[in-house]
């Protein structure tokens, strides 16, 4: 990614000796982590392994919640809970796995909430939702009624709105995109068309770390790929490192074969 | 349909109600004296009023029908009306459920129960010189009676309450909340249903219509009261719809976009406790607008909180001085209570509504 007019190599994101907690049960133990500038980090490992639980930490969500949390999370340098809410909410954008809206808005008026954080004034944020609209492939949903979408489109629609909310340029400020199973439900298209978006983003600077089932699809898109297993971190490096029939088998249990993709190069596992 | 034009229609319709409840009732008005009453007989001639039974009232008999006991009564039916509607706004916001209602927290339960407490032992000797004088010979203080204090003071308690229990280090569960409020409901049940239990029979008398709701008590310093609560209500909440939008993703989403969510449900549970809070105390407990006007107007013009907010207070105020205005004429000279009338009034039109729910998507 050569090409970027950003200058990379800036700290984003730094967790030192991350614990997560609650009720006395461990959910996260001592998870250290460093992410830039314009880094896709993508998390995998089974069921219950604390993937979520790691988003949830970075995005600042059990400082409202009876979890325990020691550890140090620096957000650019800055303790993560010495940022105010609104600034915070400039910067770094968060999809949840599942979405509880049940009121009846329009898929325009969800795709702009993105941009309440921001005062950029009503046509900019209208040229920004037509935009991630677009990438999103739901111009022709914009005036649908948002309880009535399918779930892959609900799904599209939060990914537009998290999106909305990084959209723009805005000083130095690094930015970050925070994604659960961004394509958990999406048909092979869409999968394409987030993660094509998801680079664009990484291009521009932004970090992203997104939780992933699919492994594949984190190879394929990812600089860096942390593997958890029952809230520790088994590993974490480059692709071509954790790729491995022996990495794979450390995480999931399974034997699996790790083969070459003929168009791209990349390592796939069947 | 279109919030603006919407709004403009309801603002039309709610003058067209107030002036015909002002019209309306026991003797029944002609317009034009309405109008006079209003802002003042141009001539100064006594001459009779042919009122619409083929009776003659005398203009100074219209002024004062008017202006001591309609306009202030239609007002303040308008001021709970539009409070109401905007409180079951808000709380079908806050537990981001379309079926919330104001009562939820606790407070209407709590002020029955207040209200009951003192119709059974509110004598004057129980309080010995505690609170002024006059509130025991039937008069009022800033337009509350004794019993509307009393209710007052326990819709408060509660509401306190349900909140303490919601709240831990962490913040304000809303869910909790929810649960508290039954909890809480259900005590103060039994404890009015106790004193129900006690009371002799014209106490009991008193407290059944109550609690049926009324505006019949209604004079300027309770509209005063009720206008203020109003005010205060519209200088702050239309800085909490953009949030209360958000919040309907869902808590940890409205902080993601920066909304500081334990201060606007801190707020915005000491607004909905202040608005219920005064409408229970000046009117009794009116039941289903805080349920079914934000119901409505969501229907006709979506969620969005902007528009959500001041339509609830048109629609509320609307159905209650309407529903007022029926409870003095269908029994007449003899009045029903409100209550009745605004789920007579609401519950059909909501079920007609209920027909087209799917295209709504609820």
């Amino acid at each position: 990614m050569g090409f970027s007019l950003i200058d990379f190599g800036h700290n984003v994101l730094t967790l030192k000796r991350l614990n997560v907690a609650i009720d006395g049960t461990r959910l996260l133990s001592d998870i250290d982590l460093q992410i830039e500038q314009g880094e896709i980090v993508s998390i995998i490992g089974p069921n219950g392994a604390g993937k979520t639980t790691l988003l949830r930490a970075i995005a600042g969500d059990f400082f409202h919640t009876d979890h325990r949390v020691s550890g140090d999370v620096q957000l650019a340098g800055r303790a993560l809970d010495q940022w105010p809410i609104a600034d915070r909410a400039r910067y770094v954008s968060f999809l949840p796995q599942f979405s509880s809206l049940n009121f009846p808005f329009i898929v325009f008026e969800v795709i702009l909430m993105g941009r309440a954080p921001h005062s950029t004034g009503d046509t900019e944020d209208r040229r920004i939702v037509a935009q991630v609209a677009e990438i999103m492939d739901l111009t022709h949903l914009l005036n649908r009624n948002y309880t009535q979408l399918s779930g892959g489109e609900k799904q599209r629609v939060h990914l537009a709105r998290v999106f909305a909310q990084l959209w723009a340029e805005q000083g130095h400020e690094p930015r970050m995109l925070l994604l659960d199973e961004p394509t958990s439900s999406l048909d092979y298209k869409h999968q394409y068309d987030v993660m094509q978006a998801i680079q664009d983003f990484a291009k521009q600077g932004v970090a992203v770390i997104q939780v992933m089932h699919d492994v594949n699809l984190a190879a394929q898109y990812s600089q860096k790929i942390v593997g958890l297993v029952g809230g520790c971190m088994k590993f974490e490096g480059g692709v071509e490192a954790i790729m491995q029939p022996q990495m794979m088998h450390a995480l999931f249990g399974i034997t699996v074969d790790v083969v070459r993709s003929p168009s791209s190069g990349l390592p796939v596992i069947v | 349909m279109n919030p603006i034009k919407l709004g403009f229609g309801c603002g039309f319709l709610l003058l067209l109600a107030i002036l015909a409840a002002i019209a309306m009732g026991s003797v029944a008005l002609p317009l034009s004296s309405v109008h006079a009453a209003l802002f003042g007989f141009d001539d100064g001639a006594e001459v009779p009023i042919q009122v619409l039974n083929n009776n003659e009232i005398s203009e100074f008999q219209v002024q004062v029908i008017v202006q001591q006991l309609r306009l202030p009564r239609v007002l303040l039916a308008a001021c709970i009306g539009a409070m109401l509607g905007i409180s079951g706004a808000v709380m079908q916001g806050l537990f981001r459920n379309p079926l919330a209602d104001p009562s939820l927290i606790g407070v209407t339960a709590g002020a029955i129960a207040g209200a009951s407490l003192i119709i059974v032992f509110g004598s004057a000797d129980f309080f010995n010189g505690w609170l002024p004088s006059e509130l025991f010979a039937g008069g009022a203080i800033a337009g509350m009676t004794l019993v509307s204090l009393g209710a007052c003071a326990g819709g408060s308690l509660t509401v306190w309450l349900v909140y303490r229990l919601a709240t831990t280090s962490s913040g304000t569960s809303v869910s909790t909340m929810l649960l508290a409020g039954i909890a809480i409901t259900a005590l103060t049940g039994s404890l009015s249903s106790w004193l129900e239990f006690t009371a002799d029979n014209t106490m009991l008398r008193r407290i059944s219509i109550w609690r049926m709701g009324g505006l019949d008590g209604a004079n300027y310093a309770g509209l005063m009261l009720a206008t203020s609560c109003l005010a205060i209500i519209a200088m702050v909440l239309p800085r909490c719809a953009r949030a209360l939008n958000l919040l309907l993703l869902g808590e940890s989403e409205a902080r993601h976009l920066g909304v500081d969510v334990e201060r606007l449900k801190l707020v915005l549970i000491v607004l909905v406790a202040l608005a219920v809070g005064v409408s229970v105390a000046l009117a009794g407990s009116i039941a289903f607008i805080g349920l079914i006007v934000p119901h409505i107007m969501r229907m006709l013009v979506g969620p969005d909180h902007r528009y959500l907010l001041p339509l609830a207070a048109l629609g509320g105020a609307i159905l209650l001085v309407i529903a007022d205005c029926l409870a003095r004429v269908v029994i007449a000279p003899a009045e029903l209570p409100v209550g009745i009338i605004t789920a007579v009034l609401g519950a059909p039109f909501f079920i007609s509504l209920l027909r087209y729910r799917h295209e709504y998507g609820f």
